[in-house]
């Protein structure tokens, strides 16, 4: 046998330890995805059955003993409402940071920026309490707001930190050309700063569906998002772990998806978030 | 005259400008981060309990909170699982990093793929490992079996907390690698180059190559996670609720059990607001470097 030179080993021992790390990374998801398309005895089973007939039955018992697209619709409704609004409100915001000089900059900034260190908890019970007066818990617009102040931190210093990419000259010479301001905004420096815009919303994006802690205080029995549906599982009767794993798994997918697919724009948007350039 | 341009609307307009293009940004933050904070604190010094009438009790529940073992106990709870964390994600991340910082086969998919824990709902994460951490159906203990080991995770008061640690582990490490990965890949080639020409060793170029450049993320990055690991709520609610006698009930979660299982709002704002107290110094501190980094 051929001595392995000691690149060789080396290369072999990091692609040993990568297997051991994506093992253990996605065999959680693996195994949830499995017990779901069990059928609800045989995911109790020890020894676990490696081999057997895959069945929708708890897939069938989510969709249709609950309902579960009424969830999915609430979530995709309240994600995509508070991630467009916070885009465009932030786009305004970080173009004025990126283009202008004024009194006050500097704070406002970094305030804006320091907003998504807030604990949810926190604000949490004075809006429950604040809605609950004016019964407006368990409604979209309620839930809406709070989302999108969450987000806008991140979106104007998104935001900001892409026009920054983007030369003056470009307006500048569509405002000769007699352009307004907002319209050279709409029309030349938001194309140019896409995929920064595009990381954030899959970023926001992400982080909305996944929101567990505001929409389980603000949420009931109409707006109910899928993270709070989920929990739902854990009561009565001990925990439905067939159905569970069914509903977990359609919830993770979308963000796997979206995960596998659109690492690039995932990435930029959690470097940009953390530092800048 | 003390001004010296006629204040014509198209002059005002030209100087409120900028502020006008954030004011809807303000509006919201105002409305809905502000004012709650605000109120928050302002609820604290009230036994605004749902039961009885409310009343102002000043610090009354501050020196609760400070005489209350629950209290304290969630907090060192929190303390150690924030320092569990950080650290261990920190230097696995890097670890990480350093792995997957080569010319390998697939790498974008590998970074695809890594980025699966971490775009996962923390909430189905904590149900996912509820699952598995069980201990009469839990395929985890399963697989301890195999090689002779047990081991009771979340139904032992020793080891929940241990066990909560490892699942954000899991779930929270694919951060930092991605983070760092995209710091190492932006190390200009030239300092490498420069340094093995110095004659220094591989061991040496990574200690005075590598790292100092990586400190500048690395400091950024471990301010931002501290901040939110200590706010830690979804995936422990999920997973224990608080864990067996409250071994894995940190701050958040005691707060949120104030106010929505004892109805005590008053007392449930006050120690939400150690959080903010601490959230508050970090952002202070992040400020701070980032302000002396960047030029606004």
């Amino acid at each position: 046998m051929k001595r392995l030179s000691r690149h060789q080993i080396e290369s072999l021992l990091i692609y040993g330890i990568l297997l051991v790390v994506y093992v253990i990374a996605l065999f959680p998801i693996f195994w949830t995805f499995m017990t779901s398309i069990k059928n609800p005895t045989e995911a109790f089973l020890i020894p676990p059955v490696w081999i057997f007939n895959p069945s929708f039955e708890n897939y069938i018992d989510v969709f249709l003993g609950r309902p579960f697209f009424k969830y999915m619709l609430n979530s995709f409704v309240m994600s995509s409402s508070a991630t467009g609004l916070a885009a465009i409100v932030g786009s305004l915001a970080g173009y004025s940071f990126a283009r202008f000089r004024f009194r006050g900059k500097s704070p406002l900034l970094f305030g804006l920026l320091t907003t998504r260190m807030v604990p949810a908890i926190a604000i949490a019970i004075p809006m429950f309490i604040q809605f609950w007066t004016w019964g407006m818990l368990d409604t979209y617009p309620a839930v809406i707001l709070v989302y999108t102040a969450r987000c806008i931190g991140y979106a104007t210093w998104m935001m900001y930190a892409f026009f920054q990419t983007v030369p003056r000259e470009m307006e500048e010479s569509a405002m000769i050309d007699g352009c307004s301001r907002l319209g050279a905004l709409v029309r030349i420096v938001l194309p140019l700063s896409a995929p920064g815009l595009v990381s954030f919303i899959i970023m926001n994006y992400v982080y909305l569906w996944n929101e567990f802690l505001i929409a389980v205080i603000l949420t009931g029995r109409n707006t109910k998002t899928l993270p709070v549906a989920v929990t739902g599982f854990v009561a009565e009767r001990g925990i439905e772990w067939g159905p569970a794993c069914a509903a977990a798994t359609v919830i993770m997918l979308p963000m796997m998806i979206i995960g596998l697919s659109l690492q690039k724009y995932i990435v930029k948007g959690m470097v940009m978030g953390a530092v800048k350039g | 005259m003390w001004f010296k341009k006629k204040l014509t609307p198209a002059y005002l307009l030209n100087v409120f400008y900028p502020y006008l293009l954030i004011t809807p940004a303000i509006i919201f933050v105002l409305v809905a981060l502000l004012y709650p904070l605000l109120e928050s604190f302002r609820i604290s010094f009230y036994s605004y309990s749902l039961q009885y009438p409310i009343r102002f009790i000043g610090l009354g529940n501050y020196r609760r909170a400070l005489n209350d073992p629950l209290f304290w106990r969630s907090f060192v709870v929190t303390c150690y699982f924030t320092v569990a964390v950080v650290v261990a994600e920190l230097l696995l991340g890097l670890g990480l990093a350093l792995l997957l910082n080569r010319d390998l086969k697939g790498r974008s998919l590998m970074r695809s793929l890594i980025l699966a824990p971490l775009v996962l709902t923390p909430v189905v994460a904590g149900l996912m490992f509820r699952f598995m951490y069980n201990p009469d159906y839990g395929i985890l203990d399963y697989f301890l079996s195999l090689v002779g080991l047990r081991f009771l995770w979340v139904s032992s008061s020793s080891t929940a907390l241990l066990s909560v640690i490892l699942i954000d582990i899991w779930e929270i490490t694919p951060y930092p690698t991605i983070l760092f990965l995209a710091g190492l890949q932006s190390i200009p080639l030239e300092q490498y180059e420069a340094a093995e020409m110095d004659g220094a060793s591989r061991w040496q170029r990574f200690r005075h190559v590598t790292i100092p450049w990586l400190i500048p993320f690395v400091v950024l990055y471990l301010i931002v996670r501290t901040s939110d690991a200590f706010q830690i709520f979804d995936m422990i609610f999920a997973l224990t609720g608080g864990g067996p006698a409250g071994v894995t009930r940190s701050l958040s979660i005691y707060s949120w059990l104030q106010g929505w299982t004892n109805l005590e709002f008053g007392y449930a704002s006050a120690v939400s607001y150690v959080l903010v107290a601490f959230s508050a110094v970090f952002a202070i501190v992040y400020v701070r470097i980032l302000r002396a980094r960047v030029e606004v």
